[in-house]
C-alpha cells in the first residue's frame, strides 16, 4: 500500500489524504515538510518556533483537506498555508511582517512618491548598522543569519536593525505604517 | 491582492521552490506530536466514547425507556409517544436511534474534531459495538429481549449512530477550518 503510495504525485496523494489515508499524510509530510521548515526557519530566529509552527502547518493543511481542489498543484497550496501561518504567527507576537521586504519593495515600487529617484539616499542617511542591514536583506537577499554574521550581531539583532530602518524610512517618507 | 502582493508572494514561492532541507532537520518529536494530534490512537477514542455512552445512555432512559426500562419512573416518554405514531415495531426502530444519537451528539462537543474523524473511520464498527454491549446491559438489568425487537432496535441504534457521527463530523469540519 506504501509503495503504491510513494510513486503518486502530490495531488493524488492528497485525494487518498482526502480519503482518509493517514500514510499518504506520512508520504506528503516525508516530501515537503523540510520545505516547509526551511521556509519558517529562515524568517524565525527560535528553532522551537519553527518546530511550532511546522507542526500548525500540517495541522491546518489536516483540517483544510476537504477544501483541496486536486486538479490544481499541490505546492502553492501548501506555500499558501505555511504563509499565512507564519503571518498569523507574526502578528500574534506582534512582530513585524515576517516577509518584511515586501513593505519596502512597496515604497521602491510607488511610482508617484518622490522615493523613486532617491531612494538609496535615504537608506544611507539611516544610521550605519541599520543601513547595512537593510541593503543586504533588501538589495542582495541576504538570510538574517547571514546579516548577523557580516554585521558580527544576532539574527534577531539584525531582524531588529533591518525592521527599524524600514519604520524609520517610512516616517522619513511621511508614511502612515500599516 | 494588489500586484505588489502579488510579486512578492510569487518571489517567496520561488524562494519555498527552491529550497531544499532535509527531512531529518526536523526533530522527530515534532512529527510524533503531530501525529498524535492528528491521528489520535483509536483505541483511547474508543474509551472515551465508551464513557460518554455510558452517562448518556444512563440518563436518555428518562427520556425514552428501552425494552421497558425505566429506572427514573418517568411517566410519559418518547417511548409512548413513538408507540403510538408508529406502531410497535417502528418504535424499537426509532429508540434504537434515539439511544445512539444522544451519545454521539454529546462526543461532538466533548472531543475534537480528529477524535471525531478516528471515530468516523471505524464508525459502523464502533456503532455495532455500542449497540450490543448496550444490549447485554439491558438484558442485565432485567429487561425483555425478544428476537424480532432485538433485531429492529439495532438496526435503528446503527442508522442512528451513523447518521449522527456523519452529521456531527460535516458539522464539526465545516465550523473549524483555519
Amino acid at each position: 500500500m506504501s509503495k503504491d503510495l510513494q510513486g503518486k504525485s502530490d495531488e493524488e496523494l492528497m485525494q487518498s489524504y482526502q480519503a482518509g489515508s493517514a500514510i499518504a499524510f506520512d508520504i506528503l509530510f516525508e516530501r515537503h515538510s523540510g520545505r516547509v521548515f526551511g521556509f519558517l526557519s529562515k524568517r524565525l530566529f527560535k528553532k522551537k518556533e519553527a518546530e511550532d509552527l511546522i507542526q500548525e502547518v500540517f495541522f491546518k493543511l489536516h483540517r483544510s483537506k476537504h477544501l483541496y481542489n486536486s486538479t490544481l498543484p499541490f505546492s502553492p497550496w501548501l506555500f499558501s498555508i505555511t504563509r499565512s501561518v507564519l503571518l498569523d504567527f507574526a502578528k500574534k507576537k506582534n512582530l513585524e511582517d515576517p516577509t518584511d521586504t515586501a513593505s519596502f519593495d512597496k515604497i521602491a515600487a510607488d511610482e508617484t512618491s518622490e522615493v523613486e529617484h532617491d531612494l538609496e539616499g535615504h537608506v544611507s542617511a539611516l544610521p550605519q548598522a541599520q543601513s547595512e542591514a537593510l541593503s543586504l536583506r533588501v538589495y542582495e537577499d541576504k538570510t538574517f543569519e547571514e546579516i548577523a554574521s557580516r554585521l558580527s550581531t544576532s539574527p534577531e539583532n539584525a531582524r531588529q536593525l533591518v525592521s527599524r530602518g524600514i519604520k524609520k524610512l517610512k516616517q522619513a517618507l511621511g508614511r502612515k505604517e500599516n | 491582492m494588489d500586484l505588489g502582493q502579488k510579486n512578492e508572494w510569487l518571489k517567496e514561492f520561488t524562494e519555498f521552490s527552491n529550497l531544499n532541507f532535509e527531512r531529518n532537520q526536523i526533530p522527530a518529536s515534532a512529527y510524533t506530536k503531530l501525529k498524535q494530534r492528528l491521528f489520535p490512537n483509536p483505541w483511547v477514542v474508543f474509551g472515551k466514547v465508551l464513557v460518554i455512552h455510558t452517562i448518556i445512555g444512563s440518563l436518555s432512559l428518562a427520556v425514552c425507556n428501552q425494552f421497558g426500562l425505566n429506572p427514573f419512573n418517568t411517566q410519559q416518554t418518547l417511548t409512548d409517544w413513538f408507540m403510538r405514531i408508529a406502531g410497535h415495531n417502528f418504535c424499537m426502530l426509532l429508540c434504537g436511534t434515539f439511544f445512539m444519537m444522544t451519545t454521539y451528539i454529546l462526543a461532538n462537543v466533548v472531543l475534537t474534531l480528529e477524535e471525531i474523524e478516528t471515530i468516523k473511520r471505524y464508525e459502523w464498527l464502533q456503532t455495532g459495538i455500542f449497540g450490543l454491549i448496550s444490549l447485554a446491559a439491558f438484558h442485565f438489568f432485567g429487561a425483555e429481549l425478544v428476537g424480532t425487537f432485538i433485531i429492529l432496535w439495532f438496526i435503528g441504534a446503527l442508522v442512528g449512530g451513523y447518521l449522527s457521527i456523519e452529521g456531527s463530523y460535516r458539522f464539526r469540519r465545516n465550523l473549524s477550518v483555519v
